[in-house]
């Protein structure tokens, strides 16, 4: 039995995935808050059927066979998986990166990211319990 | 858990742009009152940093980086100090275009966005840590 057949912990990857993508726009988000011109960028949120199909973006990037290849790049403000963030107050080099937004985004992925590691170890414990192995 | 990797990277990018940010600022206020030697010469010349967006073509992500350090075009100064080896002839001494008030400002501000890209690395490896995590049991 693979576990990516149990529905529950085939989903809790997907959103896991999904949330580390999410961290990696906040984080380039925050890094650009000075730059001029710059929007902030975030995911589409992930949908049930998303979750429980195990696919978390639209977009792969190319698959990598050799160390020497360059790595895709997927522009994150031209994507099927990525939202601009609206922002009606702009600063006068342009820029509508919002900080705090970003880190009230931050922490929310946080959040998620724990309950989904919480529920992902529990479920693991009932599978040890099941099979008499319980810790 | 690449995708947190490559968060790391992203935000250690952003500090180092914002500390790049705070050696010019600390530049300008070192030189506030750096006058020129002889009349006619111009004093400390302001410097401004500017950001850009750069593809890190090794990862493949999009990373902050600096664009140019220009000088402030802004007119310089002027201080009355006929005893001053670079007065001119009325007694005038040129002074640097630096605004203690705008670089403070600035400095708080580049502390603010170090800060936001240093609480981004925190998250990050949390998570990282949170999903190692799952191995010990």
């Amino acid at each position: 039995m693979f576990f990516n057949d149990i529905p529950l912990i085939r989903g809790l990857g997907t959103q896991m995935h999904w949330l580390n993508e999410r961290q990696k726009l906040v984080a380039r988000n925050l890094s650009m808050a000075d730059m001029p011109g710059a929007t902030a960028v975030d995911l589409k949120p992930l949908t049930f059927e998303q979750m429980v199909r195990g696919k978390s973006t639209k977009q792969l990037p190319a698959l990598t066979t050799d160390p020497r290849h360059q790595k895709a790049f997927i522009d994150p403000n031209d994507s099927a998986d990525t939202t601009k963030e609206k922002n009606f107050a702009k600063s006068p080099n342009g820029n509508s990166i919002d900080s705090e937004q970003q880190l009230f985004n931050m922490n929310q992925t946080a959040a998620i990211y724990n309950t989904a590691v919480n529920v992902y170890r529990k479920n693991i414990a009932m599978l040890r319990t099941a099979i008499g192995k319980a810790a | 858990m690449p995708d947190l990797i490559d968060a790391l990277k992203i935000s250690a990018a952003g500090m180092k742009v914002q500390g790049a940010r705070v050696l010019v600022i600390s530049q300008n206020l070192a030189n506030q009152d750096s006058t020129p030697k002889l009349p006619g010469e111009d004093p400390y010349r302001r410097k401004v940093i500017s950001f850009k967006q750069v593809l890190d073509r090794k990862t493949g992500l999009q990373m902050v980086d600096i664009d140019r350090v220009r000088p402030d075009e802004s007119d310089f100064g002027q201080r009355y100090d006929p005893g001053h080896p670079a007065a001119d002839k009325n007694g005038f001494v040129k002074t640097p275009n630096v605004n203690t008030l705008i670089e403070a400002a600035d400095m708080r501000g580049a502390q603010r966005s170090y800060e936001f890209n240093l609480a981004a690395i925190e998250t990050s490896r949390d998570m990282i840590n949170r999903t190692i995590d799952l191995l010990r049991n």
